[in-house]
């Protein structure tokens, strides 16, 4: 039968992590049986905790602060990639702790969790952009389907004789917008898109065509916007809350 | 308080990330310093603990630790793997992982003891009254992360005198500190 004397002198130590691994293994055994045990690692750990206080405080550089906010990225969302850095993080803990053949093996586990994680990052990204194209078709579908679905022409002015566009109006479901054929644009301006109304022009967005002068457009209905119109002209870039540039593309119901 | 905070944190709230830096941050900071001695080192430090609690992967138990004694543990923890990393120090030396993850683990209940700032000027005084041997076991081992008998190696004496000599010096240390650590 062993006392509890010979365990009374690792307590302390034990609260301070320095017993070798023989020693620990032993006194953790005896310590679920021993109330005194128990009180003097808690005695030894509020020593231990009170130890960090007694150095004299240093203030970390403000660039710390906003370094750490910036790591932890404001939006988490449950994918599995919080629990394969779950699993690294563990892997690299037990990592420091262990035998060289173990480690071996720990570090093959390590490199599948990367490979994993890669893995999926690379089926996140692609799953992302399919949403995005799925998203699309649907709302594609949605307005070319509804009941009030208007087409309107629009033809190209003086400024852009061959460019054409094309509108798909539903004021339920909202705007396709099509335009082929727009003049590349100098800098600092950009094309806008106008609901023309019996009242003034409302801006429907700010028009950026490709290296082809293509561009396509999917909005939702603005609440009590009922156009007659549809007009592109060129704006400052940024766009103005009322057309002053030159008309390139117009179109009337 | 403190609690609230964490719990904050942990389900994703960002700026109660930045409300537990700006309560605990100097402190791990200034422990992180003690321990690597590299000021950049220790930014590391700072940034793995405070990411580690926002990523949720270490779970605060307040039957354990006080919130401040629990970032301190993962500090000294972290800190302590790091200068070992250096030194390559392959065996001897207890580790600071396992009891984390024991910590962690719970297991005997009761309350955390909030220390008081006079309690920690008490002990200050305590540690300076310590004979110059007594003082350097306590501060080889939490500082440095030694166990016992690499104490004894690193000191040259017999591993019997610094277990003695660490528990003495433990006894002193907690008597300063006050019946619970409060005034």
């Amino acid at each position: 039968m062993t006392g509890h004397e010979q365990y009374e002198d690792l307590a302390g130590a034990y609260a301070l992590d320095a017993l070798d691994a023989a020693e620990r293994a032993a006194f953790e055994q005896h310590l679920p049986t021993c109330a005194e045990c128990q009180q003097l690692v808690a005695d030894g750990r509020l020593v231990a905790d009170a130890l960090a206080l007694t150095v004299t405080p240093m203030e970390p550089p403000a660039a710390l602060r906003n370094r750490i906010m910036m790591a932890a990225s404001p939006v988490r969302t449950e994918s599995p990639l919080n629990w394969l850095a779950i699993a690294a993080g563990v892997l690299a803990a037990v990592g420091g702790t262990l035998a060289f053949a173990e480690y071996r093996q720990v570090a093959a586990a390590q490199m599948a969790v990367a490979q994993a994680q890669a893995q999926v990052e690379t089926l996140q990204a692609q799953l992302s952009t399919l949403q995005g194209q799925s998203d699309t078709a649907r709302q594609t579908i949605d307005i070319l389907a509804a009941d009030d679905l208007a087409r309107i022409d629009l033809k190209g002015q003086p400024s852009a004789p061959s460019s054409t566009g094309r509108a798909y109006w539903s004021a339920s479901r909202g705007l396709l917008f099509s335009a082929v054929n727009l003049p590349p644009l100098p800098a600092g301006r950009v094309y806008q898109l106008w609901y023309v109304t019996a009242a003034a022009p409302v801006s429907a967005a700010l028009v950026t065509p490709d290296a082809a002068g293509r561009y396509t457009l999917i909005s939702q209905a603005p609440a009590g916007v009922t156009p007659t119109a549809f007009a592109v002209t060129i704006e400052p870039a940024g766009g103005l809350p009322a057309p002053s540039g030159a008309f390139y593309l117009l179109g009337a119901f | 308080m403190d609690e609230a905070v964490v719990h904050r944190v942990v389900s994703g709230d960002h700026s109660a990330l930045g409300a537990l830096y700006d309560l605990h941050g100097r402190a791990v900071y200034t422990l992180a310093v003690r321990i690597v001695g590299d000021p950049a080192e220790a930014e590391e430090v700072v940034q793995d603990v405070f990411l580690q609690v926002w990523r949720g992967a270490a779970r605060y138990d307040k039957t354990r630790a006080t919130v401040a004694g629990w970032l301190l543990m993962m500090a000294r923890s972290r800190a302590i793997d790091r200068v070992r990393a250096r030194q390559a120090r392959p065996v001897g030396t207890a580790s600071s992982e396992f009891t984390i993850a024991r910590l962690a683990d719970g297991g005997i209940g009761q309350e955390a003891n909030v220390i008081t700032g006079q309690a920690v000027e008490r002990l200050k005084l305590a540690l300076q009254d310590l004979p110059n041997a007594m003082r350097a076991a306590i501060e080889l081992a939490y500082y440095e992360g030694l166990s016992q008998s690499a104490i004894a190696e690193r000191l040259g004496e017999p591993l019997g005198t610094v277990k003695t000599r660490m528990r003495t010096a433990l006894q002193r240390l907690r008597l300063a500190l006050g019946p619970d650590g409060t005034p």
